[in-house]
Order: structure tokens, then C-alpha cells, then sequence
């Protein structure tokens, strides 16, 4: 703290009267207060509610700055001379500040950074691991104030509240000061500190807000409840129902039933030609184009949090270190969190070791049910400080602008769009079969059928990863629901229910595509059960979804992510009669196929199962993936593994609802690229 | 009002447009007048009603020996009051010759012409023969001619875009043109060579297989899909291009009455050269095109597939012993032009000039090729357009006996794919008991079908040595069946009614 007396500095008291902050009388009083009791003169300014800190610091920070950041580096042999030009130059093009750029290239460590930031204000630097902060000056109620702006209440010293903080502000003094609502002074100490402090006092705080906050606040988006009472009476009047007709008339019913699956089929055929032929315009390749983001400027660039939950997953944390870094953004406005689960001592040793620069923040999810990738990045979202954010998988390698092309579609964008995704595709596409499928599908999933679902204004499923936030309209849905385990299906249908705007871009990240078909099984499982979840959470009000989705968004709904699990759902029955058909050439189906339904099924059968094997073909060619073309011939079986995840994630919805069957990464022997004209080339 | 020229323009570039399609509603109002009738168009008709008179509405009543959509295209007619006289196949092909010129008007603007040179392209187009006989015929030549115009636009789109969407509209294009024309294999298969001219080089260098996957999958799932109609409907995958009535043979089984085929059936390279002649003087706009494109490479890609694409076709076609008339493929370049028009800027008076004559030489040259090497119903037509035809229907055989079950309407048993000008004298199909029904099928395993009546050709005639019940029942014409007496004898047709009806 400052001091009263010496050097060429004026006095304290002397600057406040001199800016009129307080008066004569009020100075003479408080140096007679300083003379009976002791104590540097700002705290008894403070203490005494003469001047806000705010106020204070604002008048007086020339006062307590000694020498600037990057000479007082230098001066103590941390940074060389290089570097500082370095960082000077790229200050220049990043318009962040120097100590965030050395910071963010790694040249000084966060803790050696915050005893020169303390330096500079002259305030002392404290260890809290050393000095632990006084518990019970924490408001527990604003534990995500305090982890989102990386400060917490320290101590209190001589009446005083002593702050801890990272960096000192304008902004953050006016935070720190609406926050703790009194007096207070500062002290600096490194975020690591802070971070690993505030979960482990308010570990349990974060993590019952990840699980609870969406199920109290919005228990109808909520699929915490897999059945509502309603859907189970419905199901149980549908039902009995059905048994009761099908008794009285057997044969009319099966025809209606027929009729009504061959219809639904056909129609949900007719959608996904409308998607492939809106999704294959031209323009939707060219949102952003390379020009916009080589005209971006990078001062204007909003600091990015990247969420990064991972799982027992140290083999892959190297390649997304490395494709993170080679990001064409500004790290200093990286907010990078590695997302790990606390009991997964693999990971987190493995993150340590790798040595990562300061834009890296581990975060450490405590043990609790459910255990899901949800929770854990609605855990990290009390620790995120970007304006926007982005989540990515471990295996995965985004193209090096995307980050800027996001920014770039957003600003392009309606005012109201939440979350733009990004496409997504795979790096080992023709490593086996089922990458080459898996690949043509989510070429189709990504390149076609979303930007069209954009077009029509229908609800777009997220992907898993590059989905790209804006971090308020993030926080104020209440994130992602913990108990869904397709929480980005869930989340970009709940967007458009609130009104919001889902986009899609241009920009690619490739993943690593699953190449083993028990692994593909577990990973589809969860998808088409969190699709079933998802389907069942919106449907609960099925009026009020129309009203909110309107005719095409709610049809749209219906049929793609509805059309989705009936497809998997009846792909095997339906094969199975045909199949049966075939070999005994039996006469046992022909009263439940009369005339129109027979025509309808055979259209089904032949067009619409040929052009959906055309639609895959598309998808490869688009992507000027020539060589799997062929290969979409083979989709059909490709459709009943698909059926074979559908009745797993089926039974799994009835007995384990929550559970999150994890997809093992790194099987792959392909090289981790984000090229996408050489996608076929395996490691050496 | 104020209206801008260039709406102005517009309207009277749709005028224009309009007055035609009343002209060409004019001209075969005046072809049916002078009796002119073409069997295909009255066969499509007798199909269409024959199939929905019967007492189950059922697809395969259509049978799959020929291409569906022109018969789809008919149904809706079937309901109109007043179209039961056999008219609906002319309108259909007047209304898809209005589209055609209407959906070209649209893609016009593209190139920003003037309205009177607008005006002057539309009669040039429809004056030629081709245009003018597939509008007024009332065959399913107009039909082909919109899939072969969205053919070429969609190539000409994947020559300049190469753009997904423009490989998908050659692909789909393709697909539909199988259900359109059943020539579609052959103008298919004459394409394949030339894709390495439309795609990009370097997708064709990088990827032929994917490229010629791209655009033929959807043809081959349509052919793939009309062989297994053909196998669960008539039992046999390959029925329509082994069964004898079939629309896809062309002219294979009856090479005799095709002079073409005569001369060049078999052979491919004596048809190219023989079709290269009708083209050149039918259609030497095009070669105009192609000279006038040879400084711009997209134009002139598409410029050369035009003029070589039909040529091929026809040389296929005839190798097979399909085509049966070269005009029956070389006649689509009239939509071929029309598509090229919409590509190709003509901004000198100079060039338009040029085109305008090459436009006007084609048309004579056509109508000199239609009155020397037409077929017999394109001279038939011809002679219709002048009013100089006098056909005297007293003794169409076909005609008497439908007006009489017109006016007879009781239960008759008739083998129906030789008959269908009876069907469509008759005007509607209820109470026939026709080839496909399973009353039919029932009844031709009797020694004697339960039927109101039965009508049969003279067996000693072609078409009575191919009636299935001549076969079935080879001494009802001459005399009678047990139970039965003769009610008509009129013509070659006899028609046997139950004795207690």
C-alpha cells in the first residue's frame, strides 16, 4: 500500500484534495487518525468510505505504477530484449496488452507474471496457496463473479477488505467493487491461485449449478424427466388403443399403419431432397470468404473461450494443444479451458507435463452424476471470461481461421443468432469402411442438410463441437442440459424456441471418425438416445412448440430429428419383411399392401433409397472426396448398424437414460490434420 | 400508369408468347379438323382410360412397355368433362410446348435481348417443323423436348458453374427423361463420351469413375428401378425390352416398315454421316453456332456437344434397331437451340443478324426434309396442315365399332393392345373387360367366359393373328360360342353377345 511520506511523489492526501475527491478537513482528520493508530494513509481513506476505490485508484494509478511491464521483464533478465520487441510489434497488431501477449506466447509463467504486475502497482504479490484467503469473506452466492473475473475477498486487514486479483482494471475494480459492496484494497496474485482455489472451496457450488441450474430454473427443457406423467398416459391411452382396434380390425389397421410408416418415409425422403438441393447452393461454401477474414482486424477481435472437455484422453491432448496454437487468432484473446473430470489423474498429469502456456486453464470437474460432457462445460462456463465460445473435442483439428470466420458470420449475421456451427469432417476418411462411411455422412450432416435447415428456418441439431456462442445468450439459457446426452441437438432446438437464431459456416474442423464398429455402436447409441430425449423433451407441449417453432420449423422437427430415430427405428423391420418376402415369395403380406400403399412402398424402396445413396454420393464429391463414391453403394448396411445403435440407445433410454457412453479416441493411424485436400494420408 | 421499358418489354415478350401458343391451339384445332390423328397419341389416351375405367384403379393396368409420364401427364384430363373424345394428348402437348416457350422466355433474360428480337427467336423456334409437329401432334415429343432443354441447360450450367447443384440437375434430368422417352438410354449413352467435354478437366483428370457415377447413378437406379417394376408386376425383370409390344424395342421387330432402318439399321457410322445430313439441313444453326462460339471455351463446349450429342444418339439408336426416324431424336434440337440461345450473347447486330438467317434457313431446310424424308404421319400431318386431306372415317374399322359399344354399353371382353383406337372411340374403358384386369384373367381360363359380350378382329388379319382371344378361342370369329350370338359384324370387327342378356 502506499505510503505517506517521501520522494519527489506528492502526497496521497495532497492528490486527493488537489482532484477535490475529498476535503481539507477530511484529510486532516484522517492524518490525525493516521498518527493515533498507524497504518498507510490510502487505507484509512479507504476504510473510512472517504473515496470509492474505484475513484481512488483512478485518481491516483500513475501514483502507485512503478516503470512499465515489459522494462521491469526486462530488468529482471525474464524477458529478453527480442521478445519485448517482439511483443511490442504484435501489440500493435492484437491491441491487447503486453503482459497478456508475453503471457499468451509462454515467455514468462502466470505466477512470475503476477509478482511484476504486483511490482508495477506496488502492491504486494501473495501465494494463496501460501496465505489462504479468509473463507468466510466469500459470498458463496457470487462464486461465479468471482471465477469468471478472477478475483476473490482475500483478508481483511485493519478494517480494510483486501481483494486478490489477477490484473488490475477499470473494469474489474468496478466488478470487484459492485461485488463486495464496501471498502476494499487489492493485492495480486496469479490466476492459477484464484482458479484452483475457488474450486476447491466452491466445487460443490459449480457443480450442483452444471447439473441442477437448467432442471430448476427450466424443468420443461429439462430431460432430467425422461417420461412426464402426460407422455406416459398419452402412451399408455395410445396404446391400449391401438390393441383394442387392431383386435376389432385387423387387417384395416395394419393397412393404416402401413400406410402411415410409408407415408411418413416418403415424406421424410422428400425432406431430405429438399435439404440436399437448398444445402448443395453455392453460397452457403462462400459465407466467409478468405478475403473478409484477411481484412479482419485483429484489435477488434473478442476474447474467445474454447471449452475443451476431455476424458481419459491424454494420448490426444498434444494435437489439440498444437491445433489450438496454430489458430489464426490472437492468443492473448484466447481463453482456452482443458475441461477434465477430477478423478481422471491420467489426463490432467499428462496437461501438466505438457507444459502449456498461460492461455491454457485446467479446470477440474469434481466426481458427480451425471457424468456428461454437459455438465462438465456448463462446470467450465464459471470459469469462462470470452465473449464468445467455442467447444471442441480432443481429437479434433479446426481449419486455422475459423475462429474468425465465426466472428466474421456473426457480425454478418441477424442480430438475434446465438451460435453459429461449423461444419464438420474427418482426417482418416479411407482408413476403412466405416470412416468412408461415417465421413460421407457427416459431409452430407454438415455441408448439406444444416445450411438448408438454416435456409428454412428449422431447428438445427448442433454438432458436438464447433458450435460457436455468444457467451451471454450461452449463460442466459442456462447452458446446456447435463442430463441429455445429445445436448447440442437439444440446445440449438432450444435456441430456436427462445427465439434465437442457429447459423451455420463455412469453416471445417476435422475429427477423428470412428474406425471401430463396436466403438461407432457405443458412440451412435448415445446419439440417437439423445435424439430420443431430445424429441421427447420438446414434445412435451407439442402446441406450444408449434406456436413457438411455427409450420415449417415444427414439421421440420418432426421429420429430421423425428424422421432420424422412426428411420433407424423401422430400417431393419422393414428389411426383414422384404428379405422374408423375397426368399419364400409368401402371399402373407399382400392384405396389408394394398394398391396405394404397395406404390408408395416401392417408391420408397427403389427412389427414395436410390437417391438417398445418391444424396451420400454428393457428399463425397462435394468434399472432392472422388474415391468414396463407390462406396455409397454400400450404405445400406451402413443404415442397419445404424438401426442396431437405434434399438441399443432405445433399451438404454428405458433402463440407463443418463448414461454417456464414451467414444475411445486416438484408434486412429492417421495423421491429425486439418487439410482438407489431403485427408487420406496415414501416418508415417 | 407508368411501366418501366424494361417490363414493358417483358410484357410484350410473354404477348408474343401467348399469341403463339394460341396460334399453335389454332393449328391443331385445324390438323384434327382435317382428320388428322396420330395412333401414338390416341394409344396413350386408350391406355390412360382403359386403365382408369377399370374396376381397380391399378398402375400396372398401364403396363410397363413404355415410358409412364406421358401417360401421368394424362390422368388429371380424364376427369374433364368434354375430353373424352380423345383431344387431351394434343392439349397436353400444346400446354407443354406453352411451358417450354414460357420457362425459355425466363431463361432469356439471362442474355438481355430486346423484346421484338425475343419475339423474332419464338416464331423462328416454333416455325421449324420439328418444334411444330411435336406441339400439334399430340405425341410425347413436346415432353422430351423439356427434359432435353433442362439437359442442356443443366450441362451448360456444369460447363460455366460446375457447382453441385448443376450436376444434380443433369443426374435428376436424366432420371426423368427414362420415365419421359424411352430413346433416354441412347441420349444417355451418347452423353457419356461427351462428359469429359462439359466437366471441368481437372475432375475428369482427378476422378472420371466419380464423375460418370455422379451423373449416371440416378439414370441407372431409374432403369433399375422399371426393371424390378417389371419383375414383380409382369414376372420378368427384362419384359420391356423383350416383349414384342414394347415401346423400348422402337422399331426392332418391325425393321420392314422403316425405311431408316432398312438402310442403316445395325450400323454407326453410316447413320452418323446420314443423320450429320439431316442436321445439316434441318438445324445448320447449329454448326453456326458452333463457329460462332470458337472464340469463348464454355460456349463453344456446349456448342459442340449440342451438335454432336444428337448425332451420336441417333447413330446409337439406329445401331440397336431402335430408332425408327431420325427425326425422332435429331427433332429435340429444336430444344437444344432454345436451351443454347439462353447461353450465347448476341450483341452485335451482326451476329444476330446471321443467326436470324441461320435461325430462318433451318426452318426451311426442316420442312424440305419433313416433305421429302418424313415418316407417313409426319407427311399425313403435313398434308393436314394444308386442308388437302380426305380421309373417309366410314370405314375405320376401329372407329365404327367403338361408336357402336358407345352405344351399347354392356360387359365386352376385348384384348386391348391392338385395340386401343376401339377404347378411344368409345370414350372411356367402364364395363370393358381388357387384357390386364383379372376378370380377364379369370375369364380366359373358362371354355366359356362369363361375359356380356366379346369382341374379336378377323383372324386372318395381323392384328386378328395377334388377338389373344383368337388364340384362346380360335373358332369364335367365324363361329360363334355356345350361348352367344352375333350382335355386330361390321369391318373385320364381330362382336358375340351372351344370348339371355
Amino acid at each position: 500500500m502506499s505510503k505517506t511520506g517521501g520522494g519527489a511523489k506528492p502526497r496521497i492526501g495532497e492528490l486527493l484534495v488537489s482532484r477535490g475527491l475529498i476535503s481539507e478537513e477530511q484529510l486532516e482528520r484522517v492524518l490525525a487518525q493516521q498518527k493515533r493508530e498507524g497504518g498507510p494513509i490510502g487505507h484509512i481513506i479507504l476504510a473510512n468510505r472517504l473515496v470509492s476505490t474505484i475513484a481512488f485508484y483512478d485518481a491516483l494509478t500513475d501514483h502507485f505504477r512503478r516503470g512499465r511491464i515489459g522494462d521491469l521483464l526486462v530488468s529482471k533478465g525474464v524477458l529478453s530484449n527480442e521478445q519485448m520487441e517482439e511483443a511490442v510489434q504484435i501489440q500493435s497488431e492484437w491491441g491487447t496488452r503486453l503482459g497478456d501477449i508475453i503471457l499468451a506466447k509462454g515467455w514468462v509463467s502466470p505466477y512470475v507474471m503476477g509478482q511484476v504486475l504486483a511490482e508495477h502497482f506496488d502492491k504486494p504479490h501473495v501465494d494463496l496457496m501460501d496465505r489462504r484467503p479468509d473463507i468466510s469473506l466469500l459470498d458463496r452466492s457470487k462464486l461465479s463473479v468471482y471465477s469468471e473475473n478472477l478475483f476473490m475477498p482475500w483478508q481483511r486487514e485493519d478494517g480494510l477488505l483486501k481483494v486478490a486479483v489477477v490484473d488490475v482494471t477499470p473494469e474489474l475494480l468496478k466488478i470487484v467493487n459492485e461485488t463486495v459492496d464496501e471498502p476494499f484494497d487489492f493485492i495480486v496474485t496469479s490466476k492459477f491461485d484464484i482458479i484452483w482455489l475457488l474450486q476447491e472451496i466452491g466445487g460443490t457450488y459449480y457443480s450442483g449449478k452444471a447439473v441442477h441450474e437448467l432442471a430448476n430454473t427450466l424443468p420443461q427443457y429439462s430431460a432430467s424427466e425422461v417420461f412426464t406423467v402426460k407422455q406416459l398416459t398419452f402412451l399408455f391411452v395410445w396404446m391400449t388403443l391401438s390393441i383394442i382396434i387392431l383386435a376389432i380390425w385387423p387387417i384395416q389397421s395394419l393397412v393404416v399403419l402401413n400406410l402411415s410408416i410409408s407415408a411418413f418415409l416418403m415424406l421424410n425422403f422428400g425432406l431430405r431432397m429438399l435439404l440436399g438441393w437448398v444445402g448443395g447452393e453455392k453460397h452457403f461454401d462462400q459465407y466467409v470468404t478468405d478475403e473478409e477474414v484477411l481484412a479482419l482486424d485483429d484489435r477488434d477481435l473478442p476474447v474467445y473461450t474454447i471449452l475443451l472437455p476431455m476424458f481419459h484422453e491424454a494420448a490426444t491432448l498434444p494435437n489439440i494443444a498444437q491445433a489450438l496454437r496454430t489458430l489464426d487468432y490472437p492468443l492473448s484473446k484466447l481463453d482456452i479451458k482443458l475441461i477434465l473430470e477430477q478423478e481422471d489423474d491420467e489426463t490432467i498429469d499428462a496437461a501438466k507435463e505438457l507444459g502449456l502456456e498461460g492461455i491454457f486453464e485446467i479446470i477440474r470437474v469434481p466426481e458427480s452424476l451425471p457424468q456428461t460432457k454437459p455438465k462438465a462445460c456448463n462446470y467450465a462456463l464459471h470459469f469462462s471470461r470470452g465473449e464468445m465460445a467455442t467447444i471442441y473435442d480432443g481429437e479434433d483439428a479446426p481449419e486455422p481461421d475459423q475462429l474468425k470466420k465465426a466472428v466474421i458470420a456473426f457480425r454478418k449475421s441477424p442480430e438475434n443468432t446465438a451460435v453459429i456451427q461449423g461444419r464438420l469432417n474427418y482426417f482418416n476418411v479411407a482408413e476403412n469402411w466405416l470412416t468412408r462411411m461415417f465421413t460421407m455422412e457427416y459431409s452430407l450432416w454438415f455441408d448439406f442438410y444444416l445450411p438448408a435447415l438454416d435456409y428454412l428456418r428449422i431447428p438445427i441439431p448442433l454438432g458436438g463441437t464447433s458450435n460457436h456462442f455468444k457467451m451471454s445468450v450461452l449463460r442466459e439459457m442456462g447452458g446446456w442440459d447435463p442430463y441429455n446426452v445429445t445436448e447440442d441437438c437439444d440446445f440449438g432446438v432450444r435456441l430456436t424456441q427462445a427465439g434465437y437464431r442457429v447459423g451455420v459456416m463455412n469453416s471445417t474442423t476435422f475429427e477423428e471418425a470412428n474406425n471401430s464398429i463396436p466403438n461407432w455402436i457405443r458412440q451412435r447409441s448415445r446419439w440417437l438416445k439423445g435424439y430420443m430425449q431430445s424429441y421427447l423433451v420438446h414434445m412435451r407441449s407439442p402446441f406450444k412448440l408449434y406456436g413457438e417453432l411455427g409450420h415449417v420449423g415444427f414439421w421440420g422437427f418432426q421429420f429430421f430429428i423425428g424422421g432420424t430415430i422412426v428411420s433407424a427405428m423401422l430400417t431393419p423391420v422393414l428389411f426383414l419383411m422384404y428379405i422374408i418376402w423375397l426368399l419364400t415369395s409368401t402371399f402373407a403380406f399382400d392384405p396389408y399392401f394394398p394398391s396405394f400403399v404397395l406404390y408408395i412402398t416401392l417408391f420408397n424402396l427403389l427412389i427414395a433409397n436410390g437417391m438417398l445413396i445418391y444424396l451420400f454420393m454428393l457428399s463425397g464429391f462435394k468434399r472432392r472426396y472422388f474415391g468414396l463414391i463407390p462406396w455409397a453403394l454400400t450404405v445400406p448396411f451402413y443404415w442397419l448398424l445404424q438401426s442396431w445403435a437405434g434399438y441399443k440407445g432405445f433399451w438404454q433410454l428405458i433402463h440407463n437414460p443418463f448414461y454417456w457412453e464414451k467414444t475411445h479416441h486416438g484408434l486412429t493411424s492417421f495423421e491429425v490434420t486439418h487439410s482438407a485436400t489431403q485427408p487420406e494420408k496415414p501416418k508415417a | 400508369m407508368n411501366i418501366s421499358p424494361v417490363r414493358q418489354r417483358n410484357y410484350g415478350g410473354k404477348a408474343v408468347l401467348a399469341l403463339i401458343a394460341l396460334a399453335m391451339c389454332g393449328v391443331t384445332i385445324w390438323l384434327l379438323s382435317n382428320d388428322f390423328q396420330l395412333a401414338a397419341a390416341t394409344q396413350r389416351w386408350a391406355m390412360v382410360t382403359g386403365a382408369l375405367g377399370a374396376s381397380d384403379v391399378l398402375l400396372e393396368n398401364l403396363s410397363f412397355l413404355q415410358p409412364h409420364f406421358p401417360l401421368y401427364v394424362l390422368v388429371p384430363f380424364y376427369f374433364i368433362p368434354g375430353l373424352d373424345t380423345g383431344a387431351a394428348p394434343y392439349l397436353v402437348a400444346l400446354l407443354a410446348a406453352t411451358f417450354l416457350l414460357f420457362m425459355w422466355d425466363r431463361h432469356l433474360k439471362e442474355v438481355e435481348i430486346s423484346g421484338f428480337r425475343h419475339a423474332l427467336l419464338a416464331i423462328l423456334i416454333v416455325s421449324h417443323p420439328a418444334f411444330l409437329w411435336a406441339a400439334t401432334s399430340g405425341g410425347h415429343l413436346m415432353l422430351s423436348m423439356i427434359a432435353f432443354y433442362m439437359l442442356y441447360r443443366s450441362a451448360q450450367h456444369v460447363i460455366t458453374e460446375h457447382d453441385i447443384h448443376s450436376y444434380i440437375s443433369l443426374a435428376v434430368v436424366f432420371l426423368i427423361f427414362f420415365f419421359v422417352d424411352s430413346s433416354a438410354i441412347f441420349i444417355f449413352v451418347a452423353l457419356l463420351p461427351l462428359l469429359v467435354v462439359i466437366a471441368p478437366i481437372r475432375t475428369v483428370m482427378v476422378s472420371p469413375v466419380g464423375l460418370y457415377l455422379i451423373v449416371g447413378t440416378p439414370f441407372a437406379f431409374a432403369v433399375g428401378t422399371w426393371a424390378y417394376m417389371n419383375w414383380i408386376f409382369e414376372g420378368d425383370p427384362l419384359f420391356f425390352i423383350t416383349n414384342a409390344d414394347s415401346a423400348f424395342m422402337g422399331g426392332m421387330l418391325h425393321i420392314q416398315d422403316f425405311p431408316w432402318l432398312q438402310q442403316y439399321g445395325g450400323q454407326f457410322f453410316m447413320p452418323l454421316i446420314a443423320a450429320t445430313g439431316y442436321m445439316l439441313v434441318a438445324y445448320p444453326v447449329s454448326v453456326y453456332l458452333l463457329l460462332d462460339t470458337m472464340d469463348n471455351s464454355y460456349r463453344f463446349r456446349a456448342s459442340f456437344v449440342l451438335l454432336l450429342h444428337p448425332l451420336i444418339a441417333i447413330a446409337i439408336a439406329t445401331s440397336q434397331y431402335y430408332l425408327m426416324h431420325p427425326f425422332e431424336i435429331l427433332g429435340l434440337l429444336s430444344a437444344g437451340v432454345m436451351a443454347e440461345l439462353t447461353f450465347i450473347k448476341m450483341q452485335s447486330r451482326r451476329e444476330f443478324v446471321l443467326l436470324v438467317i441461320f435461325m430462318f434457313i433451318s426452318s426451311v431446310g426442316g420442312w424440305w426434309l419433313f416433305s421429302q424424308a418424313g415418316n407417313p404421319e409426319m407427311k399425313h400431318w403435313m398434308q393436314a396442315l394444308q386442308g388437302d386431306t380426305h380421309q373417309d372415317s366410314s370405314n375405320d374399322a376401329d372407329l365404327a365399332l367403338g361408336l357402336w359399344l358407345k352405344h351399347n354399353r354392356q360387359q365386352t371382353m376385348l384384348y386391348d393392345r391392338d385395340a386401343y383406337e376401339v377404347i378411344a372411340a368409345r370414350g372411356d374403358a367402364k364395363g370393358l373387360v381388357l387384357s390386364f384386369s383379372n376378370e380377364y384373367k379369370s375369364n380366359i381360363r373358362e371354355r366359356i367366359p362369363n361375359v356380356a359380350q366379346i369382341a374379336v378382329p378377323d383372324p386372318t388379319t395381323v392384328r386378328g393373328r395377334r388377338d389373344k382371344l383368337n388364340i384362346r378361342y380360335p373358332n369364335l370369329y367365324d363361329f360363334g360360342m355356345k350361348g352367344f350370338s352375333i350382335v355386330y359384324d361390321h369391318l373385320g370387327w364381330r362382336v358375340y353377345r351372351k344370348k339371355h342378356v
